[in-house]
């Protein structure tokens, strides 16, 4: 019980004790070998009909993530980095499988010259636009980073147990390419709607999963156009699970994706496109978003953004198309200074991206609307 | 170090102050055993963006900060960095969330950063112009456009 409660009731004294503390006297190293940085956004989220990522229509408290970070350096050439974090999604089935704090990253850098990093460990995998920072609500648009490109609970792993290695190619030039290498694992959860065959019910299920073998790479440009990079990736992995209801077995899957992020002082613009495509049964995913957000005052901005997942099934009649879903946000936020933003959203939802029992094959797909109010801050 | 000025485009340091700061100069200074005298504008913004790691030799470079609301941080993020204090505490957030390098530490007063570039044979940091340096520190002639500044190797 004192559990339950420190998880509901406990985090808005921390979040003021946090905003009061985002001082510059905070941001200090410890030593100077030794700096701590943290950050936490606590939300309120309420939908309107469906349950759709942990958001159910009774309004939830839960919803939260919190880290800290500690960066020892060893020297000039040497880090070593832990990141303990805490996630609440609100009502969604998958706080069953995840621990109230987790060991997020524990990674030991080594630069290798002047222009190459090699960490191995526990590391963020150099995925996109949002990956490495996706629960970190100051740098983020919306409470989360896009649905259908990262998703956030289930199908996705912010981390790698493994290597990355990133280069800078061409530092020097107008046109800077960099690029990432990354090879190892992760844990991660299946959640959604299993249905065997068209007459057979559905029910909603969520399980643990591995992907194995998963070898990727990121690149980016850095255009001579100011603010403006693009980004190309893709990996490949083993994964293993009850996917989609079956009997444990092996899937391998392959993904790339595109993107593009352009920060042009008052406007800011984002795109990226992601394709995943499985080896068995031919399933393929298709995510991809647009955001833009205009910096109307100093301090605020407006946000909209365009989120969409379809699915294209292959039966034995032929392929299924999926719109799976349709998620149109606006969003307003004020920063009270760069380490602590306040954030109101809209969402209207289309689809089956819901958690709960959903006829994906022949349902029609379901309305939602629902809203987000946080606060962030950093450190 | 050989020195040469393109144009005369001399910073000295320091550059005049506008908006938030209008008559605040700052003064880069390193410990007085650094063998380092002239840096380019851009080689010092780079150090502290952590994108410049050693000095010419090895030796690890540690950049010291003030606090955000001096006049000495706002001048130096303005004139040297050119950016504004808000827009490089965004791109440390980044940084640093991304499990990459920390910002150089603060220091509340001249006298504090006096003082850590005095005990740090290594150290650079900054001071309003005008502050009694004291022995064990000197200041940095800081040039815009010099393209034979070797005093630091790149370490992006």
């Amino acid at each position: 019980m004192a559990h339950m409660f420190f998880r509901a009731r406990c985090w808005a004294p921390v979040l003021g004790a946090l905003a009061a503390a985002s001082t510059p006297a905070w941001s200090q190293s410890i030593t100077d070998n030794l700096a701590i940085h943290g950050y936490l956004t606590q939300g309120y989220a309420i939908a309107d009909s469906h349950q759709i990522v942990g958001i159910p229509k009774g309004g939830t408290f839960d919803y939260r993530r919190a880290a800290i970070l500690l960066r020892f350096k060893g020297s000039p050439n040497d880090a070593f980095v832990v990141q303990l974090a805490n996630r609440d999604l609100g009502d969604s089935p998958t706080n069953a499988l995840t621990s109230e704090v987790q060991l997020d990253w524990a990674f030991y850098e080594r630069r290798l010259g002047s222009k190459t990093t090699l960490r191995i460990g526990k590391e963020p995998i150099p995925m996109g636009i949002f990956n490495e920072t996706r629960y970190v609500g100051t740098l983020l648009p919306f409470y989360r980073a896009p649905f259908g490109f990262y998703e956030e609970g289930s199908f996705t792993s912010e981390t790698l147990n493994g290597i990355v290695l990133t280069r800078q190619i061409t530092p020097a030039s107008r046109w800077k390419l960099s690029g990432s290498v990354f090879g190892g694992e992760f844990d991660y959860l299946q959640s959604g709607t299993v249905q065997t065959s068209q007459d057979a019910p559905p029910t909603f299920i969520v399980t643990s999963a591995n992907a194995k073998n998963v070898i990727g790479a990121q690149l980016w440009l850095q255009t001579p156009v100011t603010g403006l990079r693009v980004g190309l990736g893709g990996d490949r992995r083993d994964d293993y699970g009850e996917f989609f209801g079956n009997t444990p077995t092996t899937h391998g899957s392959k993904d790339w994706w595109a993107s593009a992020d352009g920060n042009f002082g008052r406007l800011t613009t984002r795109a990226e496109f992601r394709q995943l495509i499985f080896s068995q049964g031919g399933t393929r995913v298709w995510s991809y978003y647009g955001q833009v957000g205009y910096r109307i005052l100093d301090a605020l901005t407006v946000n909209l953004q365009r989120d969409v997942i379809d699915l294209n099934y292959r039966t034995q009649s032929g392929d299924l198309h999926i719109p799976y879903d349709r998620d149109n946000a606006l969003g307003i936020n004020y920063a009270f200074a760069p380490n602590i933003i306040a954030k109101f959203e809209v969402h209207n939802a289309k689809g089956f991206a819901v958690e709960e029992p959903v006829d994906v094959l022949g349902g029609a797909p379901l309305r939602s609307n629902y809203l987000i109010t946080s606060l962030s801050v950093a450190f | 170090m050989r020195m040469r000025m393109v144009g005369g485009a001399l910073l000295a340091i320091v550059v005049m102050g506008a908006s938030r700061a209008p008559d605040v100069r700052v003064v880069v200074i390193v410990n007085s055993a650094n063998r380092t005298s002239t840096m380019r504008r851009e080689q010092v913004a780079k150090i502290f963006l952590r994108q410049l790691a050693t000095w010419e030799g090895g030796a690890e470079i540690l950049p010291v900060d003030q606090i955000e609301r001096s006049s000495a941080r706002i001048a130096f993020a303005r004139d040297v960095q050119l950016e504004t204090v808000k827009a490089l505490k965004v791109y440390w957030q980044q940084r640093i969330f991304s499990g990459d390098e920390s910002p150089p530490p603060e220091r509340v007063t001249d006298s504090d950063v006096l003082t850590y570039v005095r005990s740090n044979s290594g150290a650079i940091g900054y001071v309003l112009e005008g502050t009694d340096l004291g022995t064990g520190v000197k200041a940095l002639v800081v040039t815009e456009t010099a393209r034979d500044a070797t005093a630091v190797s790149t370490h992006s």
